[in-house]
């Protein structure tokens, strides 16, 4: 699945009143940890998941790791 | 897993072992495969097969005596395959291959093969295949020995011979015909370094099927050069031969459902069949293998293969260091319901081996928690203050009995555990206290020993301090556990309760259908007085029961067991449908977990304390009363043990309340039922727009002013996009996943995937 890296629809981060951009978060599961591209908040750093790429790309990545 | 439990398990299954028409030829000749390429009508694929262990295919396809006939598993439903009538066929339609032997490496040893007969022609390919360089001496004219006389019979021809035995004019094997040996030692002791002495049986293995045996006398032929070779070669005459002539296979063949079915060819003792009559004949076969519980389990017959195929899978993922562990899957969708324990003569239970395998998983690290969350989460759950309660009796200072009616009836329907109680309370003497928790399947079922052992302890810790009471169980798996982990312990099923103190049972109940089947839980398989006890109650309610073929010791799972309808989803829903389909007779549980898993997948059942309290419904309608969300079954076990504590002894329920239990939020019934599929609770939701309105970590959109938030409380990140009007949150989105993620990037991060 390809992200959509653009802000379409403006989402803003509440606290600091700022528009998510393309940035870089880490994921962790069952010992492996692995940088990925989200959106983000430029300030604080909090991450943006949207419902497709929970239920769809993290679970077949999920699946591999838990597969090993 | 260590290795000879791993054998143990693999020994007991025979589906690898070779029916008894390949085992009974002491060629072995793949009858099984070459009639399955004659039904196909692919005569060249089975003469193929058929030349591949048989030198001299023209001549064993005419006279061959077939022993393969005399074992086949048809004799006793309809007669025999004439396999020798399908070998003959398969040698006239099919194109034989021709055929050229070169040895592997040459060696400068010259053996002496004394006899052309089929016996010595056949050591001497043989030999000659390994390198020795090979003289046969014949004292006839021609090759082929005693079979010569055959051809007056009409069944062979000196044709058919020469063709067979031009296989050796393409090899360096020296023929002396005309040359009679007398003294094998003086005529050929200082020449040779091996005499093969196809009159003697000196080199043999005995298999016995006589002298006048064609196919014996191949078969000599050959274990006669095998020992000729390890003779010189100077290794064991012995080792590794055990099956190597005829034996008796031990492939496990149930032919009880297999219709009889006699042949349509008329024996013409010197004709071959035509094409279209072997074709017919070969569809005879019932192509022997077990599967028998393979038939019989969903799961064993999705994975696709057979229980010691698994058993190694299993064994191998569980002891390999790195790489895929496909079995993980494999392990999560047994039910433990030990069904093909049942079956396999045997006994191989895949129960076992799946839960050997989860726990090895586990003890390794490689059975991630995630997995098993919810349920394990749900057991945590039912015993924690919310639900857990342990008194005596009102106004009893100790219990000669104690009610455990389980974490799930108490979830599903916590009406039946006041009635229950009450009828328990009002016929048993001595003191009957209350016990409200969860036994711990689930801890066991994913594979966390440590969890099951600590759960099991507290069971035991309260039983004891209870004064080590009669447990009355309402759920089987209860039953089991317990007798399982706890010494001592004596139980006795609530169903046995009913009867023996003759609940007051009337007539069916309005609208229902007077016959009904029984589902028994696979956990009370080995409980005989559940069975009698469950029955005797329903014929007292007069209800007549049409008893499906598996019940009983050898009744199957609804899905639950193993926590398989939580990890795979889309197989237990087909193994509850496939059960559902065994019957169209109302089913009549007696667990709760049945009845959960039974009504979900609209099959209409009943529990036995529906019947037993006459709640009313109709023949073959779902039970509505039983489709209730995961949250729902929370609150039930909330308000049962309020409302037993307040009606029965007096208390009020105390706990400190959460400060995310507060938060009022609104939802769709299509939101609840999505939530419900994955496995979401209305606790979760509320976790995290309390998380997010506590700290102010959420995201905006200001198209919609809906918010999105995260929390993550336990190996789950919950998401939740909602709105706030007032104190109203109204919920439009819950998902969640596994993986967790973190703000900020460590600067070794090792792998980089791009979502």
């Amino acid at each position: 699945m390809k992200l959509e890296f653009e802000n379409k629809e403006g989402l803003m981060c509440s606290k600091c009143r700022l528009l998510l951009e393309p940035g870089k978060a880490h994921i962790t599961y069952l010992k492996s940890t692995f940088p990925v591209e989200l959106l983000t908040c430029p300030k604080c750093g909090e991450v943006y998941v949207p419902e497709d790429l929970a239920l769809g790309k993290m679970q077949e990545v999920e699946k591999n790791l838990e597969d090993k | 897993m260590k290795r000879p439990e791993i054998r143990e398990y693999e020994d007991k299954c025979t589906q690898n072992y070779a029916p008894a028409c390949i085992t009974s030829c002491p060629m072995h000749v793949d009858v099984k495969t070459m009639i399955r390429y004659i039904e196909k009508d692919d005569f060249t694929g089975a003469v193929n097969c058929f030349q591949k262990n048989i030198p001299f295919p023209r001549i064993v396809s005419r006279i061959c005596d077939h022993p393969c006939q005399l074992v086949c598993k048809r004799e006793e439903i309809g007669g025999s395959i004439l396999i020798s009538k399908l070998e003959r066929a398969c040698i006239e339609f099919g194109e034989l291959k021709k055929k050229k032997i070169k040895p592997i490496k040459k060696t400068n040893k010259k053996i002496a093969i004394v006899g052309g007969g089929l016996s010595g022609l056949t050591a001497a390919l043989f030999l000659y295949e390994k390198g020795y360089q090979v003289t046969v001496f014949e004292k006839e004219g021609k090759l082929g020995g005693r079979i010569r006389s055959r051809v007056k019979d009409g069944l062979l021809s000196e044709e058919l011979m020469d063709a067979d035995f031009k296989l050796l004019d393409d090899t360096d094997i020296q023929l002396r015909c005309n040359c009679q040996i007398t003294d094998i030692e003086e005529q050929l002791g200082e020449i040779f370094d091996g005499i093969y002495d196809s009159r003697s049986k000196d080199l043999l293995i005995e298999s016995g099927y006589g002298e006048d045996s064609i196919i014996q006398k191949i078969c000599d032929g050959r274990s006669s050069a095998i020992s000729l070779d390890r003779q010189i070669k100077g290794v064991s005459l012995t080792e590794g031969r055990e099956n190597e002539v005829a034996y008796k296979t031990e492939l496990y063949v149930n032919i009880g459902q297999i219709e009889p079915r006699a042949t349509t060819v008329t024996p013409r003792l010197l004709d071959g069949l035509t094409e279209a009559e072997a074709i017919k004949e070969a569809e005879r076969c019932i192509q022997c293998e077990c599967m028998e519980c393979v038939k019989q389990c969903k799961f064993l017959e999705t994975e696709g293969s057979y229980p010691k195929k698994y058993v190694r899978e299993i064994a191998n993922n569980v002891n390999i260091m790195m790489g895929i562990r496909k079995s993980k899957n494999m392990v999560n969708s047994c039910t433990l319901c030990g069904l093909c324990g049942e079956i396999c003569p045997n006994g191989l239970n895949m129960a076992d081996v799946c839960m050997s395998g989860k726990v090895g998983l586990a003890e390794k690290n490689h059975m991630p928690e995630a997995i098993h969350d919810f349920p394990v989460n749900d057991m945590l759950f039912a015993n924690s203050n919310y639900f857990k309660l342990l008194r005596h009796q009102v106004g009893m200072e100790e219990s000669k009995y104690i009610f455990f009616p389980g974490c799930q009836l108490g979830a599903l329907a916590p009406t039946h555990v006041l009635k229950a109680y009450q009828f328990l309370t009002e016929n048993l003497r001595g003191g009957v206290g209350l016990y409200l928790g969860c036994c711990g399947a689930p801890a066991a079922w994913s594979g966390r020993v440590d969890l099951f052992n600590q759960t099991s302890e507290e069971v035991k810790d309260n039983w004891e301090k209870a004064g080590k009471p009669i447990v009355i169980t309402a759920c089987a798996t209860c039953t089991k556990m317990f007798s399982e982990q706890i010494e001592g312990i004596q139980i006795e099923s609530l169903w046995e309760i009913y009867d023996s103190c003759g609940a007051e049972i009337q007539g069916p109940i309005a609208n229902t259908h007077p016959v009904i089947t029984v589902h028994d839980a696979c956990t009370a398989r080995h409980d005989p007085n559940v069975h009698k006890a469950v029955r005797s109650l329903l014929k007292k309610k007069g209800y007549r029961i049409e008893e499906m073929k598996y019940s009983r010791d050898m009744t199957k799972c609804c899905s639950f067991g193993g926590l398989v309808s939580f990890t795979n989803t889309s197989l237990a829903k087909e193994m509850t449908d496939t059960r559902a389909m065994e019957s169209d007779k109302d089913f009549v549980v007696y667990c709760a977990m049945c009845k959960e898993r039974f009504t979900k997948e609209a099959k209409s059942s009943r529990h036995i304390l529906d019947l037993i309290y006459d709640e009313p419904y109709k023949s073959g309608e779902r039970d509505h009363k039983y489709i209730i969300s995961y949250s729902k079954r929370h609150e039930n076990r909330i308000m049962l043990k309020r409302k037993l504590l307040k009606e029965i002894w007096g208390e009020e329920m105390e706990r400190e309340k959460e400060p995310y239990e507060d938060i009022n939020i609104k939802l769709t019934d299509e939101i609840e039922r999505i939530m419900d599929d994955r496995l979401i609770l209305v606790s979760d939701i509320k976790k995290v727009i309390y998380h997010a309105e506590d700290t102010g970590s959420k995201i905006w959109n200001p198209n919609n002013n809906h918010y999105t938030a995260k929390f993550q409380p336990g190996v789950i990140t919950y998401w939740v996009e909602y709105s706030i009007e007032g104190d109203v949150y109204t919920i439009y989105k819950a998902y969640s996943h596994r993986l967790e993620i973190n703000k900020k990037i460590e600067e070794n991060a090792h792998r980089k995937y791009r979502l």
